[in-house]
Parts: structure tokens; C-alpha cells; sequence
């Protein structure tokens, strides 16, 4: 259980130093994909305990907030509900079909765009924020999910 | 099925309530000491991990900006004498006429060491931290321009506040009549400027610049370029629109402005 958490803990550390560094890379026109959030959410779904996830959840928001976080506390806010409430839903389902596994992403990454962006894009008009930035951050980070599924699909 | 005991529940569910608090008491006090202190020990902790490992580049890219060096020192080197003796003159003038002096800088060569990870670039790391003299609310800026403020400074790495970000709201005066209005953010490309009357002109194309009585910026440094005018508002002020001097989407290097001490 132990090694599980520490191969997990050097993956996030590999990702956030990645997202941080490399991000310009990806990035379409200014947007890019909240990767951080897809590893959470896969490790969620995998973990049927809310406690530990959420424990995940809000480290990796902390640290990476109090890295290169325009706000610190949205990501770990955001992260913290997002990776509860999968765990949540993983633990009360015996079987999760792909379509709800498509929904439970399509839900956590909307949500999480929605709460990150309004609180650290407050300088611009909600409309333009949505269209411009929410929108297709969300749309982003969902494909790069799909990806990431069809590379590695969980269980 | 096994069912999970209610005792279970309400644990977690206590901690997801202590995890928002947590969360919601840092975004409500953003600006505190307790946020500083947890950014700087963070962005020590990455100047642990981050190693430049592919920054290799090209000899002849490394030619070409040695050529431009040269170019810009021969230059600088030819207009020295002019530039030095309206110092002289203008140190002069300021005397006779009891102005206030100004601050002097050091400047403090960085490169970029990472960028937030989010759609909205607001925020840079840079590797020049406390070890180099950096400290918060130095301002930042590059050849083109003035690019943000340090927010943190941990040992060897800065975090820097964009000005095409949240905290971008600035004092700016226009080139020819000396206008001070107000720069608010749109993207990380454009702003507009607020607050300067419609009787005042300001033309396309025209200079705008950091106004003289900020307290973080120092004057003069320049914004962007006026790109559009419009007085058609409904209000006694102008709509102008600026572009940033730099895009702040092609930062490689920065300078640091250090204050050192009145001249």
C-alpha cells in the first residue's frame, strides 16, 4: 500500500514539474489542459475511500498553487471536491459503465474549469471568460483525458 | 455489498469540511504573510527539482544573438557621449530646480523557470531569487518592456505577477500629453485604459508608460502602443486599447529592476 503511494507521489511530482515547466508546449493558443487533474481523477476512480483521495487531492492543489498558483487554495479547493466526490460515487457503484466514467470526467472537469477560472480570470467580463477561457480549457483537458484512457483505460 | 459503517461517513465527510475552510480561509487572505511564507517554501522546493535539461541550443542561434550583442553594443558605445551629457544636464536642471530625485536599479539578469500551469498566464517563475538580491514588489521587465512585479521570492527562484493578469490594474500615462489613466487587463495581449477624459488626444500608435507616482513600477518604463481610440462611451472618458510592448506569450529572459538607493 505503502510503495502504491509513493509510485504515486513521484508521478505527481513528475507531472506538476512537467505542467509548470513544459506547459507552453501543449498549450493551443493560449490553452491548456489541466493534466494534474486528469491523474487525480484516474487515481480516484481507483480508490474507493474519499479520505485518501481527498488527501491527494488537496496536497497536489496546495503544492501547486503555492508554486506558480495565481490564487493559493483554488486549486487545492477544487481538487480537494472534485477527487471526494469521484472516490464517493466509485465507492457506492459495484460496476462503473463507460458512459458514467464519461460523465463523472465530463462533471469534475467542468466543474473544477468553472471554479479555477472564475476565481483567477476575475479581471475579465464572466461571458468572455466562459467563452474564451472556461469553455475551451474544459473541452482541452477532456480530450487529453480521452487520450490518456485510450493510451492506459482504467478499470 | 458491504455496507460502509456511518461513523466512516461522517469522518470524511468532516474532512472535505476542514479541506474547503482550509482552502476558502487561503483564497479569502491571499496577500498574507502566511501565503508568502507558503509560496516561498514552494517555490524553494522546485528550484530542487527544476533543472534547465533541454535548454541546448543551436550554435548558429548562439552566432546570431553574439552578432546582435555587438551590433547593440557598437551603438550604445556611439551615443554614449550624447546620452551622458543630457545626464549631466538634466541632473543639473533637477537640482536648480529642487526635484526630488530618483530612485537608481541594478538590474538582475533571470531566465523563465516555469509559467503557471493554467489557460490564463498570469503568472512566471523566474531563477533569480533572494540569493541574488531579489525581493518582492521589484519590478520586472525585458528589452521591449515592463512585464510584472515579483509577488515571491524564495532562494533561487521568483514568482512574478503578469501585468496582463489580475494584479495588472497600473497607473499609465500617454506619451505626448502626459494623461494618467488607469491599464485594466483583457488578455495577455491587449488592455484597455480607463479614466482618461475625452478631451484629452491620444493618438494610434502612440507610447504608453508607467505613470510617476507608482509606488511598485518606476516611471517611465514602457507598457505598450496604443492601438485603437474610441469616444464613443457613453461616459466623459475615452476607450482606449493598447497592446502589450511584450507578448507576454514569448518571455525567455527578464531583467529584475533592483532598487539600491537614491542617487
Amino acid at each position: 500500500m505503502i510503495k502504491q503511494h509513493i509510485k504515486f507521489a513521484i508521478l505527481l511530482s513528475l507531472i506538476i514539474w512537467v505542467s509548470i515547466r513544459y506547459s507552453s508546449l501543449y498549450s493551443v493558443l493560449g490553452v491548456k489542459p489541466d493534466i494534474l487533474l486528469i491523474l487525480l481523477i484516474r487515481r480516484s476512480l481507483h480508490d474507493p475511500r474519499p479520505q485518501i483521495s481527498l488527501a491527494w487531492g488537496f496536497s497536489a492543489g496546495l503544492i501547486i498553487d503555492s508554486i506558480a498558483g495565481d490564487v493559493i487554495g483554488i486549486s487545492s479547493l477544487t481538487y480537494s471536491i472534485v477527487c471526494f466526490f469521484v472516490s464517493f460515487y466509485k465507492r457506492a457503484s459495484v460496476y462503473t459503465p463507460s458512459y458514467k466514467r464519461t460523465l463523472l470526467y465530463i462533471y469534475s472537469i467542468s466543474f473544477s474549469a468553472l471554479l479555477i477560472y472564475t476565481v483567477t480570470a476575475s479581471s475579465i467580463p464572466f461571458i468572455k471568460n466562459l467563452i474564451f477561457i472556461i469553455i475551451p480549457s474544459a473541452v482541452y483537458t477532456m480530450a487529453a483525458a480521452v487520450i490518456f484512457q485510450t493510451l492506459k483505460p482504467t478499470r | 455489498m458491504k455496507t460502509t459503517p456511518r461513523y466512516v461517513i461522517y469522518r470524511e465527510w468532516i474532512f472535505l469540511s476542514a479541506a474547503v475552510l482550509f482552502s476558502v480561509f487561503l483564497i479569502m487572505f491571499n496577500d498574507s504573510s502566511f501565503n508568502d511564507t507558503l509560496s516561498s517554501y514552494g517555490l524553494d522546493a522546485y528550484s530542487l527539482i527544476n533543472y534547465d535539461y533541454f535548454s541546448f541550443r543551436e550554435k548558429s542561434a548562439m552566432q546570431k544573438e553574439l552578432a546582435d550583442l555587438k551590433t547593440k553594443i557598437m551603438y550604445f558605445e556611439n551615443n554614449s557621449e550624447a546620452v551622458e551629457s543630457a545626464i549631466e544636464e538634466n541632473y543639473r536642471l533637477r537640482s536648480m530646480l529642487s526635484i526630488q530625485e530618483r530612485d537608481s536599479f541594478e538590474f538582475v539578469y533571470a531566465r523563465i523557470a516555469g509559467i503557471s500551469p493554467g489557460s490564463t498566464r498570469t503568472i512566471l517563475l523566474i531563477n533569480a531569487g533572494r540569493e541574488k538580491g531579489v525581493g518582492p514588489g521589484d519590478a520586472v521587465i525585458t528589452e521591449a518592456g515592463v512585464i510584472g512585479f515579483i509577488e515571491t521570492a524564495g532562494e533561487s527562484t521568483s514568482r512574478v505577477s503578469l501585468i496582463s493578469g489580475r494584479t495588472g490594474k497600473i497607473a499609465v500615462r500617454t506619451e505626448i500629453n502626459r494623461a494618467y489613466g488607469i491599464l485594466a487587463p483583457l488578455n495577455s495581449e491587449t488592455a484597455a485604459i480607463e479614466e482618461i477624459a475625452k478631451g484629452v488626444n491620444v493618438n494610434i500608435g502612440e507610447n504608453i508608460f508607467t505613470a510617476d507616482f507608482s509606488e511598485v513600477y518606476p516611471p517611465d518604463l514602457l507598457v505598450g502602443t496604443v492601438i485603437s481610440v474610441s469616444d464613443s462611451s457613453a461616459t466623459i472618458n475615452k476607450k482606449i486599447l493598447l497592446s502589450f510592448a511584450q507578448n507576454m506569450d514569448t518571455i525567455e529572459d527578464v531583467f529584475v529592476m533592483r532598487r539600491t538607493k537614491k542617487e
